[in-house]
């Protein structure tokens, strides 16, 4: 299917197949307008995410946050990034100064080729790999690395407790992350993200086929994985809040007792970059909770109505665009940033209501509380699974 | 394979390596791994062996080499602590079995004579067969959970025994109370 | 490549859950009932070598989809396991006893380890037979480590961690060539192609092959692998230095047999290895004799000898055909006694004298006339003295070596080895029955142990006099491995 906005590697054949396919069979362009389109949204996301959380948390704790700049101080994120980037940028005297460099660069790259991974709707992705999800943690758990690095080669104490902090917890978390997201994989029997979101519309948790039901029928909801895999979902979302450093788990920043944990000894950009990758990352995290969880693209069946209007006007040929792809793709992608926006809220929600927990107690909860868990819950889809399909 | 993803995946491999084991700072030396591990998987990738790709970033970069980075993070190795280790007989021996491997290979490479048989279970074309076979299998999620539970099982199954050995070992070691 | 056919791995599957079973049981014993565990581990122990004669393992076949074998060697060498874990158990007893943390995990870490030697005797591929080994060599880096706050132990451990992960990677790099050569890790695939007429044996197989044997020599101490021996067997705790010699180099040694078989039916790779493993086999020989000679440890000492030792079976594998089987079978089957025995009696004199010195065994004689005799039949037998098991066994290997006439120098070096063996042997025997006593320390056995040794000697002396007995069931074995009947 050629649309404006595909990049089709559908053929399955992996990375490479993908990089053949954007640079040999000259579907190129596309793909690079969804990189680059991609590559804009997210540093944008940030910062209306930023500015979201200011206002935010000021909310829950009833003050003001940020007024100045523009409406509800809207424009303050950009005020904050050219201070950020005309500031002096320093770089301390006793840091290993290549890995202190390297580390901010870390910090971003990761979360972002994440990005790569993910079926923001049915035709709009950029890779469409069989390893699917593995390659998404792959990539995402190199994000660590940005934090130990940083920390260590700052050179300073508290820097180098929130880095020691952030390569245990990451690994704490990454087996209870994997384990948690392997239960959506066993029903599905497919790695492909794509798999994943066309699965949820089965109907088999209300025994009804696709067919049966038009769409906007609400019980379409209970396709959702979320559905079928409730104690799973918690334990990645859980885990997934670790993995991000993302309050109640953000021990390697853990400003009341480190100062500001990792990052104390980077200014200017270099921090920028250490925010963004952080933002960045929950994004990707929420996107990979959307499409493992919370049905992809779909929206009980709504996510087709634009697609169908177009084709039933006759016009999703008009000129060299298939219309109705785009005004498909569209729609999906709208419906999926609208979940993963509602995801991020919920991310901040968490941070300012929830207290930060002790360092002993995450360990204890990743390690004894939800590694079994997530076993245990495997065990039971495997069974559950096992009955469904008659053995 | 595409020679430039050859020729990428394995200078980042060997010069990852070679870097790895010639740099005084710890830290270094797991990053240059790192970039190693990363040329192993583009050749993996490569190779059209997705999967296993993506566990040696995961299992390895993601992972394991994280773990050495905590160790040598709580140890606080610096360069010179490590000098020490460093004595030319080491080096020597080291150069000298490195030399020996590379005869090793170059043997192999140049030996000349090719496996070329003829009729029967050791003939040529069961051979290839075979190994065509294992090469159009293309490392995807599916075969190699199908070879794992077929054709492997029971090294599949003995590795768990081998994994139990290594935490009961590692905790039997470590722990200060049992 | 159907079959699950789980029934026979039965005695590996009980292997596994009795270690399982011992772990958790440690989880509800109390402190000062944790004995229970070292006698439930030689039931265990007992269960194991009664489960190699159900009927349905007895009678053997392929299992796993043809990735696992039982055949005689299998079974005799499975039952050689299991009594030399019992023994294991029944000399450790008191010393784990006296461990104030992990008495659990010791024989937790035993069983798994005995599991994997059961696994290696039956292994059919490459696969299996790399995980197999990894199983007994995890087991051993951790139980040779196992007395944390002795530094020798800790080095023993680290010594052997390091030496075993090179030749696990070696192994690995050998299986590589190998498979990159044939395109299949399957023995059975393997069994089939070397026979085929117009096979021709390439430098990569060969060079595989080469560095197969070398992995495995790791595990059996032959002679550029074999540095480790010494420092490892001195500074383990003994009763792990005593499950080490002899379970984990059997497990080698049978790894060893197996690759031999598959490989060894093709005349061409059996003229590649023959003079390879004969090399090998002489320089393992003169090592392990000449080096024991100065020895004042009697760990040491043992460790050495079982340099020695492994020389005399390499002489049987290098010969690579039946007899040489045969004889490799038999002696490992008397090692397994003569060797427990052996350390049996270390055990309860250094409980006593609380060093490893070979001092301490002057004037056992008096001390312990008994354990001295014991001793004394022990040590005669590894050198090789007419009417004991150790002699027969040396007799088949050297006979079997003596077949073929390239090997005749090598059955010179293993007669000039018997000869210095000789030597430090009777230096120990001449130091418990002539000199006298050193250090007032009375060693004393407990009753079970000695019932253990008094078997093992009628055992040895059994196998001496009636050797019939025990090849009536090694020559089968070995004429079951498909190699030539005659020398090459």
């Amino acid at each position: 299917m050629h649309t404006l906005l595909a990049a089709t590697a559908a053929d399955s054949e992996g990375f490479f197949a993908w990089l053949n396919a954007l640079f040999v069979e000259q579907t190129w362009p596309r793909a690079l307008l969804i990189v680059i389109v991609v590559g804009l949204t997210v540093p944008g996301l940030v910062s209306a995410l930023v500015w979201a959380e200011r206002r935010g948390s000021a909310l829950i704790q009833d003050r003001l946050g940020p007024n100045r700049c523009g409406p509800f101080g809207m424009f303050q994120s950009f005020a904050d990034l050219a201070k950020f980037l005309f500031k002096e940028d320093v770089i301390p005297g006793h840091v290993n100064k290549p890995i202190y460099l390297l580390a901010p660069a870390i910090a971003v790259i990761p979360p972002l080729v994440a990005l790569a991974f993910v079926p923001f709707g049915a035709n709009v992705f950029i890779a469409d790999v069989d390893t699917g999800i593995l390659a998404a943690f792959a990539v995402t758990s190199l994000h660590v690395y940005a934090i130990s690095l940083g920390g260590w080669a700052s050179n300073s104490k508290f820097p180098l407790l929130g880095g020691v902090r952030a390569s245990a917890q990451m690994i704490s978390y990454e087996i209870a992350l994997g384990l948690s997201a392997l239960g959506v994989f066993i029903i599905v029997g497919d790695l492909r993200l794509i798999s994943v979101v066309e699965m949820q519309t089965d109907g088999w948790m209300i025994g009804a086929g696709e067919t049966l039901r038009s769409a906007g029928d609400w019980t379409r909801l209970f396709d959702w994985n979320i559905f079928k895999q409730p104690l799973g979902a918690l334990i990645f979302m859980i885990a997934g809040f670790a993995e991000t450093n993302r309050h109640p788990f953000d021990m390697p920043e853990a400003e009341s007792e480190l100062a500001a944990g990792f990052h104390a000894e980077y200014s200017s950009m270099k921090f920028a970059l250490f925010f963004l990758g952080e933002y960045a990352a929950m994004v990707v995290f929420s996107s990979l909770f959307v499409v493992l969880y919370l049905g992809g693209w779909t929206l009980f069946g709504l996510e087709n109505v634009l697609s169908d209007w177009v084709t039933s006007y006759g016009a999703e040929n008009a000129g060299w665009i298939n219309w109705a792809s785009v005004a498909e793709g569209f729609l999906h992608v709208g419906i999926f940033f609208s979940k993963t926006l509602v995801l991020l809220l919920f991310f901040i929600w968490v941070r300012w209501t929830l207290p930060r927990f002790r360092y002993d107690q995450l360990m204890r909860l990743g390690w004894v509380r939800l590694l079994p868990l997530s076993l245990a819950w495997l065990v039971v889809t495997v069974i559950g699974v096992a009955i469904v399909r008659g053995l | 394979m595409d020679p430039w993803t050859f020729w990428l995946g394995g200078s980042l491999a060997l010069g990852g390596g070679l870097l790895t084991v010639t740099r005084k700072n710890a830290v270094a030396s797991v990053l240059w791994l790192i970039v190693a591990f990363l040329g192993m998987s583009t050749l993996f990738l490569g190779m059209d062996a997705g999967f296993i790709g993506v566990l040696q970033i995961l299992v390895y970069a993601g992972a394991i080499m994280i773990l050495f980075l905590f160790v040598i993070m709580l140890l606080n190795l610096t360069p010179s602590g490590l000098l020490r280790m460093d004595r030319p007989r080491g080096t020597t021996l080291g150069l000298a079995s490195a030399a020996a491997f590379i005869a090793l290979i170059v043997a192999i490479v140049t030996g000349g004579q090719q496996w070329t048989g003829g009729q029967g279970g050791g003939s040529e074309a069961a051979i290839l067969e075979r190994t065509g076979e294992a090469s159009m299998l293309e490392g995807s999620v599916l075969d190699i959970a199908d070879q794992l539970f077929n054709a492997h099982l029971l090294p599949f199954e003995a590795a768990s025994v081998l994994l139990l050995v290594a935490i009961v070992g590692a905790v039997a070691l470590t722990k200060r109370k049992l | 490549m159907d079959k699950l056919n789980l029934i026979l791995l039965v005695p590996e599957l009980l292997a596994v859950a009795a270690g399982i079973g011992v772990m958790l049981w440690d989880l509800w014993l109390p402190r000062e009932k944790k004995i229970a565990l070292s006698t439930a581990s030689m039931v265990a122990a007992v269960v194991l070598f009664l489960s190699t004669f159900i009927p349905a393992v007895a009678e053997g076949g392929h299992a796993m989809g043809g990735t696992f074998l039982v055949d005689g060697m299998a079974l005799l060498m499975k039952r050689a396991f299991a009594v030399t874990a019992l023994f294991v158990f029944l000399i450790s007893r008191e010393y784990v006893e006296d461990l104030e943390r992990g008495q659990g995990e010791f024989y937790t870490l035993c069983l798994l380890a005995l599991s994997g030697m059961f696994l290696c005797a039956s292994v059919n591929d490459f696969m299996s037979l790399f995980v197999a080994l990894e199983v007994v060599t995890v087991s051993f880096f951790v139980l040779v480590a196992f007395k944390r706050r002795s530094t020798k132990s800790v080095e023993a451990g680290l010594k052997l961690l390091v030496i075993g992960s090179v030749s696990a990677a070696l192994l690995l790099y050998g299986i590589a060539f190998v498979y990159g050569a044939t395109g299949t890790v399957f023995f059975d695939e393997l069994r089939a192609d070397v026979v085929a007429p117009d096979f021709i044996v390439s430098t990569e197989l060969v060079i595989g092959l080469f560095l197969i044997f070398l992995g495995l020599g790791f595990k059996t101490s032959a002679v550029p692998m074999h540095v480790w021996v010494p420092d490892v067997y001195e500074g383990a705790p003994t009763p792990v230095t005593a499950f080490m010699s002899v379970g984990s180099k059997l497990a080698g040694f049978v790894l060893m047999l197996r690759v031999l078989e598959v490989f060894g039916r093709s005349a061409a790779i059996a003229a590649e290895l023959t003079p390879f493993l004969a090399l090998i086999g002489a320089l393992t020989l003169f090592y392990g004799n000449l080096g024991a000679i100065p020895q004042t440890n009697i760990k040491r000492l043992m460790g050495y000898s079982s340099i020695g030792q492994c020389g005399y079976i390499l002489l049987g594998i290098a010969a690579a055909w039946t007899m040489g089987m045969s004889g490799a079978l038999f002696y490992m089957v008397s090692y397994v006694f003569t060797n427990m025995l052996v350390f049996g009696v270390i055990v309860y004199v250094a409980r006593a004298t609380k060093s490893h010195d070979l001092d301490d065994y002057s004037g056992l004689a008096r001390s312990n006339p008994m354990l001295c005799a014991a001793m004394t039949i022990g040590l005669l037998s590894l050198a090789g003295v007419p009417p004991l098991m150790g002699f027969v066994g040396k007799l088949l290997l050297l006979g079997s070596a003596f077949g073929s006439p390239e090997l005749h120098w090598l059955v010179y070096v293993g007669l000039i080895n018997v000869v210095i063996a000789m030597y430090y042997y009777l230096c120990v025997i001449k130091r418990m029955w002539i000199h006298d006593a050193r250090s007032p320390a009375k060693p004393v056995a407990p009753m079970r142990v000695k019932i253990a040794l008094g078997i093992s000697v009628l055992i040895l002396l059994a196998g001496g006099f009636a050797p019939q007995i025990l090849e009536g069931l090694t020559a089968p074995a070995a004429a079951e491995l498909g190699l030539p009947s005659r020398p090459r």
